[in-house]
């Protein structure tokens, strides 16, 4: 065994960005050879390289977060199940059991070990998330399960490849039970394909460098990441960090009470604790999620507010410590459903990840401080394809507005922070489903509002072709992304069938196996990001140009900033400020401060007590901008 | 009286001209400064130096880097976008992604045109090409009001699904006509008649954006070739795909001329300088003084891709050379980060203040001063001698910012750096070599641009390439690549249609429609019948697939897809890895497409014997560093202009010339072919 010292610092350097590489380049092969469109142009995908004893050493830049933090638990289960020593070369397995791999059925883990010259060396996982496994509902997502048994497969670890030769009757098996089984046979073909890539790559490292050094700079690697990171913590203030945020409701509870995610973050020398334990208890409907998925989102937290520590490793989950109490919405138990995790608690316990730190990192690294941004919707809809004559299941989402930055507005129709996705074109989604988008188009005044203001959410509108069943797993239509230091909450997400006729409905975001008709209509909205700071304080010239770009309305800009812009020419686009007005309006506004609280466009009490030691320009931020993405890239 | 075909390419710093006599075979060369805003009077200085007169020129071709440059420096005309109402966020959402996994403080570059200037137009044509909304011709005649009055100097219409019926962008660019004359028009239709709504507007927005800028500079050009040196023959301009167009063509369409200088490098120059040697397979390797770039070329042929990225979000869409942008310049920094790690860039010192060895107030270690220190540059000679740089400067940067940091000398701060750099860009290159399924070791680099033979041995070693050919005149790459391309148009039409949808009678009409459009342009641009080759294509994939493959269509009428089928197959097998085989699923045809290719007279680079003593390109010695000694080593430095045909030296070795140097590491091997081409073959 090579020790680590003997390691130089060189071939460290080209290990650990090999890693990363290797992973990056299954998930390309993936976009490359993937069938169903969010997987493929999607990119609904991740992978990992991890150590022998299932230590993550690496993930790829374009992957989904969201699936990050459950590497590690699923090779931990696995390894329950099947031990490392009955494992063979050209061995894949299949694995997808939310409480013990994390997120949601949807979710397959692919995990191929890797064997060098007969000895386990790494193992590979790879993360697709099948656009449908089964269930009452086309596309698993059932915002009304009151149990797994509503949802779709659970699959606990199989063998799905032997001898790199598909297991034909696992295999079988798993397609008569899902819906699009033509195409998820393409689409499990690219997902062992990205697992023998990394099989590859780690073999070749092995070649070049010796096994042990390739396992010493797996080791380094987790060194070095803590090193870094210990040096990141001791400069936090000691102390204890309180934030809460809220899901919009259990559907399934007697009240469709609200669902509170609440952590205690403490800080002391150079170690870190979040304490989860004084959640809410788990719903009764599908929303929570399981330990796995919670320290996955504690974690992307806590990377979003160190990126330099790219890509998450061993390194970064031995040294956070993450506490629960069982039973509770981030600690789900068997048989609570799980397919709404990902705009339920997963995205909540994210955002609280980062208030909490906020608070720490504000009189430290401003930069570092973030409201809350855009939760997931994510849209099924299914039912037999005229063109096909096949049943058909498409699975779809509405970016929307990321938060604000203390030094700069919040950037719009963007993903979610948990994931690296690009939105699938409408016109491939209509030549694949029976389709035809009408809209995709920002919200005006979707923001939140404050002095730097957050992004702005998008509007789609589209009618089937067919009879469809659709259903939505959203959240954040009455609790929205939070606002920071006096700015405001973003404006919600929401979701209507046939607006303006007499057949209009307001579904709402957890809208389960709703029956449309051809040519009905839908719209669909996400939320948009958190505000940062008083509006009031906006520079009116940022205001003016919103308006003249149509974002905000003239209504808005009155309202929330204080600003009165007067037309010139709208044809030329010459508008100007009318200051007399505007600094008479402002002396107005602020003498009645915005109502608190936590929905659309009130302050959220709970972030008034973050405030910046200083107000850093763009330039003086340009330099700490770690882009975290493997060199030469 | 000479029959010059002249070659030219206007880059940041210089403007290079070549001329190669069909006939004899002589060559003439001029390099010259760049002349912004101008770019013209810097081609005629160059046509100038290089002594080749208008009259003894029978084909001139030119690289318009005055397109890209447009975008990349932000220097278009003001441009608005008319889109179907409720579209309006299809440019500016591109498609939502973040360039890196966590980062929330980075932005993506600010968009062309704002969302102001993007007006919605009442009308929809559905998916299978149906009028869901008529157009409502009074939206359009208010856009082209409200553009008027705004100064808007070009406007794009991208419709959404209109590459399925154009008629309402044709409608609405009539009556643009009639309402502004003046502001140039382009039709998404027209550019890339073709499904994905970002990808089509973002390339029409591209190509109005520069449209009016690369008209009045090729009608400035060809003006000035006419009077001021008297040519009388046709402009030709290379393009993105790897060959070239007429100017009226060009004019028709500016974003063909996108990138088209790394990318006439490639086919023209390092695709046939690597056929003389023997090799089909070449990776072009460009290294200039910000960037690098490298091209495939597999079997003769360079890779194609349908998405190049000229900004983040800001692809252009249309089939080009698959000329990836890698790693870092000369200007990458090196720092050591708080794990105590040695990282290499991103960040870069630009070209002001530059590298520490610059002088200009630049201190942080950069790639340039790292090959200083190591020898492998030489001070005197940088830029052949024409800028001055000072090592201690270097030196200083490299020890105080890293050396002192591990207890390091400068020497091996640079090297450490050194190899931290080329790992980075030998993963890159391997993502474009390997990770497409092609084994390096089939592969032949050919290192082009200032910089391509101080890293090329060192990384193909790395990644397992045999042979490095560096051609005479790398500093002039892509002026002699413009020379040896030939006339290339593409065309295509859409016909998303599965095996039991298809016609074949309007598969076939809608072929014979493609091909006729091809012959009526080559006419148009002088293409005598006999030089013409036309190629049909289909993209097809099966229906559940998202991604398609492009295959060659048998000869004649199409009456089934067997031929289709079976060269479906193999391309996927090929690119995949594997095949799911026939009944998987339906077939379903994409597109139809076309390239219609004008073959024309290309120089051919004539063996010649220079002959002489092999010891008079030896100019001395000086210590160079190599991993393979572990330390500064007696390094014989060459002039390459002075090497015989056949001389055979080994590495250690540096050969050194105006526009390029060349590193040769203990082990290689070298020998000059008759062409005057440096063959190394490289150590494992």
């Amino acid at each position: 065994m090579v020790r680590k010292k003997e390691l130089d610092l060189i071939t460290f350097e080209v290990l650990r960005n090999a890693f990363v590489a290797a992973a990056y380049e299954a998930s390309t092969t993936i976009e490359r050879i993937a069938y169903h469109p969010v997987i493929g142009m999607g990119r609904d995908r991740s992978n990992a390289v991890l150590s022998a004893n299932g230590q993550l050493v690496a993930h790829g830049h374009t992957d989904a977060a969201a699936h990050y933090g459950s590497f590690e638990e699923s090779i931990k289960e696995l390894l329950k199940d099947i031990p490392a020593e009955t494992m063979k070369p050209g061995d894949t397995y299949i694995f997808s059991d939310p409480y013990r791999t994390g997120s949601h059925v949807n979710d397959t883990r692919f995990i191929r070990p890797i064997f060098y010259k007969g000895e386990l060396l790494s193992f590979s996982c790879t993360v697709v998330h099948w656009p449908d496994i089964g269930g009452p509902y086309p596309g698993t997502f059932n915002p009304h399960a009151d149990s797994c048994y509503a949802e779709g497969l659970r699959i606990p670890p199989l063998k799905i490849y032997e001898n790199d030769e598909l297991v034909t009757p696992i295999w079988n098996l798993i397609s008569t039970n899902i819906r699009g089984a033509i195409e998820r046979r393409g689409d499990i073909t690219a997902q062992f394909e990205a697992g023998r890539l990394i099989e590859r790559r780690i073999v070749e490292l092995a070649e070049k460098y010796g096994p042990d050094t390739v396992r010493a700079a797996m080791e380094e690697q987790f060194d070095y990441t803590e090193r870094m990171l210990r040096k990141d913590i001791e400069e936090l203030p000691d102390g204890e960090y309180f934030f809460e945020d809220f899901g919009d409701k259990d559907v399934l509870s007697p009240g469709q009470t609200p669902i509170r995610v609440a952590c205690k973050m403490t800080v002391k020398g150079d170690t870190i604790t979040f304490d989860w334990s004084d959640s809410d208890p788990q719903p009764i409907a599908s929303w929570g999620c399981s330990k796995a998925t919670l320290l996955g989102a504690t974690y992307l937290g806590f990377m979003i507010c160190f990126p330099h520590l790219f890509p998450l490793n061993h390194g970064v989950t031995r040294s956070i410590k993450v506490i629960s109490k069982k039973g509770t919405c981030v600690d789900v138990e068997f048989p609570a459903g799980t397919t709404g995790y990902c705009s339920g608690a997963f995205d909540k316990i994210e955002a609280v990840t980062i208030a909490c730190l906020g608070k720490a990192l504000c009189g430290l690294k401003p930069w570092r401080v973030y409201p809350a941004a855009v939760s997931l919707t994510n849209l099924c809809l299914g039912g037999t394809n005229p063109r096909t004559n096949r049943p058909f299941v498409q699975y779809t989402w509405a970016v929307g507005g990321e938060n604000a930055r203390v030094f700069k507005d919040g950037k719009s129709l963007i993903f979610m922070r948990f994931c690296n996705a690009r939105t699938i074109p409408q016109e491939l989604e209509e030549r694949w489903f029976p389709v035809v988008y009408t809209r995709y188009e920002a919200r005006k005044d979707s923001c939140g509002h404050g002095k730097r203001r957050g992004g702005f959410a998008l509007v789609r509108e589209l009618n089937v072709l067919a009879d469809v069943s659709m259903t939505i797993h959203g959240d954040r239509e009455k609790f929205t992304p939070f606002g920071m230091s006096g700015g405001t909450n973003a404006g919600a997400g929401a979701l209507k069938i046939n607006v303006g006729t007499d057949r209009e409905r307001d579904c709402g975001m957890y809208a389960t196996g709703v029956k449309l008709k051809a040519g009905d209509q839908i719209y669909y909205t996400s939320s948009g990001g958190g505000g940062y700071g008083n509006p009031l304080e906006r520079d009116p010239e940022l205001v003016l140009e919103d308006v003249i770009d149509e974002w905000l309305t003239m209504e808005a800009a009155r309202k929330y900033y204080g600003v009165e812009i007067k037309v010139i020419d709208e044809d030329a686009c010459l508008y100007e400020i009318d200051y007399e007005s505007t600094n008479r309006m402002r002396a107005e506004l602020s003498k009645t401060p915005l109502p608190r609280g936590k929905g659309a466009f009130e302050v959220n009490p709970l972030t008034e007590d973050i405030k910046i030691s200083w107000e850093p320009t763009e330039e003086e931020v340009q330099p700490h901008i770690t882009v975290s993405r493997p060199p030469g890239w | 009286m000479g029959k010059f075909i002249v070659g030219t390419d206007i880059g940041g710093t210089f403007t290079d001209v070549i001329g190669i006599d069909l006939e004899t075979g002589e060559q003439r060369v001029g390099k010259v400064p760049s002349t912004p805003p101008t770019f013209f009077d810097g081609v005629i200085n160059g046509l100038e130096r290089a002594g080749i007169s208008g009259d003894e020129c029978i084909s001139f071709r030119h690289g318009a880097t005055v397109s890209t440059n447009a975008i990349l420096e932000r220097k278009g005309v003001k441009t608005g976008l008319i889109t179907t109402e409720g579209f309006r966020d299809v440019l500016g959402g591109g498609r939502a992604e973040r360039i890196s996994a966590f980062e929330l403080d980075w932005d993506p570059p600010p968009l062309i045109i704002p969302r102001r200037d993007v007006l919605t137009v009442q009308e929809r044509i559905g998916p299978w090409g149906d009028v869901l909304v008529p157009i409502n011709e009074d939206h359009v005649r208010d856009a082209a009001r409200k553009f008027k009055k705004r100064g808007i100097q070009s406007i794009a219409i991208v419709y959404m699904d209109s590459f399925m019926n154009p008629e309402h962008e044709r409608r609405t660019e009539e009556i643009l006509r009639e309402e502004c004359p003046e502001i140039d028009v382009t039709c998404s239709y027209k550019v890339r008649p073709e499904m994905l709504e970002f990808e089509r507007t973002t390339t029409t927005v591209l190509n109005a954006y520069v449209s009016p800028i690369l008209k009045d500079y090729l009608r400035g050009l060809s003006n000035r070739l006419r009077t001021d040196w008297n040519y009388k023959g046709q402009l030709l301009l290379t393009t993105s795909g790897g060959g070239i167009v007429g100017m009226e063509e060009a004019i028709k369409m500016p974003a063909r001329t996108f990138h088209s200088s790394p990318v006439s490098g490639a086919v023209g120059m390092a695709g046939y300088i690597g056929s003389l040697a023997g090799f089909n397979n070449i990776i072009a390797f460009e290294t200039g003084g910000t960037t690098n770039n490298v091209s495939m070329i597999y079997q003769g042929q360079p890779a194609i891709t349908h998405e190049w990225k000229i900004l983040w979000n800001v692809p252009c869409c249309l089939p080009s050379v698959d000329t990836v942008y890698i790693g870092a310049g000369g200007g990458s920094i090196g720092w050591v980060d708080r794990g105590n790690i040695l990282n290499v860039g991103p960040h870069s010192m630009g070209a002001v203040p530059g590298p520490a060895c610059y002088g200009m107030g630049g201190d942080e270690p950069t790639n340039t001063d790292c090959q200083i220190v190591l020898g492998r540059i030489s001070p005197d000679y940088f830029l052949g001698g024409a800028m001055e740089v000072y090592a201690d400067l270097s030196r200083k940067a490299l020890k105080e910012k890293i050396g002192d940091k591990y207890g390091w000398t400068a020497e091996e701060a640079a090297y450490n750096m050194y190899k931290v750099a080329t790992s980075n860009l030998m993963m890159a290159l391997r993502l474009q070599t390997v990770a497409r399924g092609w084994d390096p070791r089939e592969f032949a680099i050919v290192p082009y641009g200032g910089g391509g033979a101080l890293y090329a041995v060192d990384l193909a070693r790395e990644v397992g390439v045999g042979t490095v050919i560096v051609p005479p005149l790398p500093g002039y790459a892509s002026a002699f690549g413009a020379t040896r391309v030939d006339i290339k148009h593409e065309f295509t039409r859409p016909m998303h249609k599965s095996e039991n949808e298809l016609n074949f009678d309007k598969l076939n009409a809608e072929m014979d429609d493609l091909v006729a459009e091809a012959v009526a342009t080559l006419r148009s641009e002088g293409i005598a019948d006999k030089n013409m080759m036309i190629q049909r294509f289909v993209d097809v994939k099966y229906f559940s697939q998202s991604s398609y493959f492009t295959v060659d269509v048998p000869e004649g009428e199409i009456r089934d897809l067997n031929t289709i089928s079976e060269n479906f197959l193999v391309a996927m097998k090929d690119r995949y890895g594997y095949v799911l085989p026939p009944g998987h699923d339906q077939l379903e045809i994409v597109n139809l497409r076309v390239i219609a290719w004008g073959i024309v007279n290309k120089p051919v680079l004539k063996e010649f014997i220079n002959t002489g003593d092999s010891k008079k390109g030896l100019k001395g010695y000086r210590k160079v560093y190599f991993e393979e000694t572990k330390g500064f080593t007696d390094t014989a430095i060459y002039e390459r202009s002075l090497l015989p045909t056949g001389a055979t030296f080994s590495g250690p070795a540096i050969v050194e010339q105006p526009d390029t140097t060349t590193v040769m590491p203990p082990g290689c091997t070298a020998t000059v072919d008759p062409y005057g081409n440096l063959i190394i073959k490289v150590h494992k």
